[in-house]
């Protein structure tokens, strides 16, 4: 399994009591897979994802990825943990604004032991259809482009696991389908694991493994709480 | 892309406020290599100076009157000696020999000194080293003989534009005052020597004393009985090992117990001198070290603003791998490559300061100065600016350091 979930509990603290944003007794992705997790803005997707990349600790619970206990890692383990097996793709893009497209693929290198490889930098911005936006800046792209650009980032270190959240959430519907066909079929050659979560139906039919995050989540059918608190303290989607 | 590259392209990214933490540490550190080596080359001048003569006797008064007056060419003799008592000093066994001068008399600003011929021949300025008229040597002509005819030293012959048969006329005194009518004939130039001889002219010590208008003191050039000086270089009788003779002290005491005259050993007099004008280079180096503070100052500045713009690109190479430790290494490399770069800026700039200013010092003084002297201020500055790039980078290090992730990076979903 490249994920496994068990127990696993996350909190936040909103000043008067914790807030649960997710509980998953059990959940699990085969290596290979690729997964979409739906649901509703403010249901703990994001926060499921951060988990899962080692950017949040849960409360409670086991949490396994290619073959690593997180919650029994240091900081600084979870940082090199990153760096060895996960890409990760944000809604938007947080693309470096003063880096070029390929400076910018060059950048999720940069961390990793792997040597920085422009050619790879340039192959991928290529495969994503950007051969001709190599040097452009950010700001010089539209918005389709910046998250190319961000897909092929996520790739350059040749990651076992792929964490998309909200990848299309910028997109109009036509560029979003263009941009997770992209998403999967370079996923599908790299050979590495793909969890995408977003609120977009579209984009979640056409996956294999469509889960439904209510459903996952014991905590959001449970508490029934309007979301609104959380995500205005920050970090709950 | 190589970490050196990312920070090389947040400080280009920033560039503004680099270039002016950069400037900023650029002049302290200017300011600094230029006093400092100002400083030290102006002592070893000034103690160098006094190379020459292990002593001087000097009429009663101030002994770094005598001082000023007998090696700076600067200030007045407080009176005179009587010739005589001269020549029962150098009686004294461990003098080697005696050059007496007169000292008074100027022309256009620069001192007119009667000395004894074996001055321009024989005195030894710096260990070994002897006056040179050669021309290779940046010298012209001959040392003057008896008679009207004058030696000029090199930045006078310089300054004036002298050429070899010019004459001159004295003034009396060493501003305003009378001219003689003599006529007074430049035989000879002394090559460059970079001490306080090249600002001088000399004549002749019986051309002194038969000088028009010097009728009252013209005996003084044949009866030697009645004949007065300024003063008189000594060089005094080493022991073994180039050691001085420990009797200088007692001829010292004698002579100054006596109402004659004085013994002053420029040794012991000028660093009274360094004393006395030590408040102005502390000054120079106070100022010099507040400005490399405020340099450093805004550097941390810089930084910290930089920060705080850059709080979601950090976010952000944490979330893809970078360890806080590599961030924290990004932020103060940063600051150790604006500190080096302001410092190498500096240490240029300092040295270029160093070439103008001595330009300047040895037109003033005839004192030469190496804009490439390497003073203690270079030889500290590569260990002095990675403290300061480190210091002034360790606070928004740590601020990065201690950085949010999910915080910064502002999930929108």
């Amino acid at each position: 399994m490249i994920v496994e979930l068990k127990d696993l509990i996350v909190e936040y603290d909103l000043g008067t009591a914790p807030f649960t944003a997710v509980d998953i007794p059990a959940w699990s992705l085969a290596r290979g897979r690729q997964a979409a997790i739906h649901g509703p803005s403010g249901c703990g997707k994001s926060t499921l994802l951060h988990v899962v990349a080692g950017l949040l600790a849960p409360r409670s619970g086991r949490v396994r990825v290619c073959g690593n206990e997180l919650t029994e890692m240091s900081e600084s383990d979870l940082d090199h943990f990153r760096a060895a097996h996960v890409g990760y793709i944000f809604q938007d893009f947080n693309l470096l604004q003063g880096y070029t497209a390929v400076e910018n693929v060059l950048l999720g290198m940069a961390f990793s032991r792997q040597k920085p490889d422009r050619h790879r930098a340039r192959e991928l911005l290529d495969r994503v259809g950007l051969s001709h936006r190599v040097k452009h800046r950010p700001a010089q792209l539209s918005i389709g482009e910046r998250q190319r650009v961000a897909i092929a980032r996520a790739l350059a270190r040749k990651p076992e696991l792929i964490l998309a959240d909200e990848p299309t959430g910028s997109l109009d519907p036509a560029h979003a389908g263009e941009v997770v066909n992209l998403l999967r079929e370079a996923c599908r050659q790299d050979g590495c694991s793909l969890i995408v979560v977003s609120h977009d139906p579209g984009v979640v039919g056409s996956f294999d493994e469509a889960i439904a995050f209510m459903e996952l989540n014991r905590a959001f059918s449970a508490s029934g709480t309007p979301r609104a608190a959380a995500v205005a303290a920050g970090g709950v989607a | 892309m190589r970490l050196w590259r990312i920070v090389l392209k947040s400080l280009r990214q920033h560039s503004l406020s680099t270039g002016f933490a950069v400037v900023n540490i650029a002049l302290g550190v200017a300011l600094l290599v230029a006093v400092v080596s100002l400083r030290e080359q102006a002592h070893a001048n000034l103690t160098q100076a006094g190379v020459g003569v292990d002593a001087i006797l000097g009429p009663k008064g101030s002994p770094l009157q005598i001082v000023l007056n007998g090696l700076y060419h600067m200030d007045e003799m407080p009176g005179k000696i009587k010739w005589p008592y001269y020549q029962k000093v150098l009686a004294n066994p461990i003098v080697q020999e005696g050059i007496p001068f007169c000292t008074g008399h100027s022309y256009a600003g620069f001192r007119v000194n009667a000395i004894d011929r074996r001055f321009l021949t024989d005195f030894e300025y710096l260990p070994g080293k002897t006056f040179s008229f050669r021309p290779e040597d940046g010298g012209r002509g001959r040392a003057f003989a008896d008679g009207e005819e004058a030696v000029a030293g090199w930045a006078v012959a310089k300054e004036l534009r002298l050429s070899l048969g010019q004459t001159f006329n004295p003034v009396c005194g060493v501003s305003a005052g009378p001219m003689h009518k003599n006529t007074i004939a430049f035989v000879g130039v002394l090559a460059p020597t970079g001490t306080p001889h090249d600002r001088a002219i000399y004549i002749p010590l019986n051309t002194f004393y038969t000088l028009d208008g010097h009728e009252s003191v013209a005996r003084m050039a044949v009866d030697e009985q009645y004949r007065e000086i300024s003063g008189a270089y000594l060089k005094i009788k080493r022991v073994r090992g180039g050691a001085m003779n420990l009797n200088l002290q007692s001829m010292k005491y004698d002579i100054n117990q006596s109402t004659e005259a004085q013994l002053v050993v420029p040794g012991e007099v000028l660093p009274r001198l360094f004393e006395i004008i030590g408040w102005v280079d502390g000054a120079f180096l106070a100022v010099a070290v507040l400005v490399t503070g405020l340099g450093t100052t805004c550097l941390l500045v810089s930084l910290v603003s930089a920060l705080r713009e850059r709080r979601r690109d950090i976010a952000l190479m944490r979330s893809i791998g970078a360890t806080r430790r590599t961030v924290l290494g990004l932020v103060l490399s940063e600051s150790l490559v604006i500190s080096l770069f302001g410092g190498l800026l500096g240490l240029m700039l300092g040295h270029g300061i160093v070439w103008i200013g001595s330009r300047y010092i040895q037109a003033e003084t005839g004192l030469r100065f190496s804009w490439l002297h390497l003073s203690l201020a270079d030889a500290a500055l590569l260990p002095a600016l990675v403290v300061v790039g480190l210091l002034a980078g360790l606070f928004p290090a740590v601020q990065a350091y201690r950085l949010g992730v999910l915080r910064n990076l502002r999930p929108v979903s």
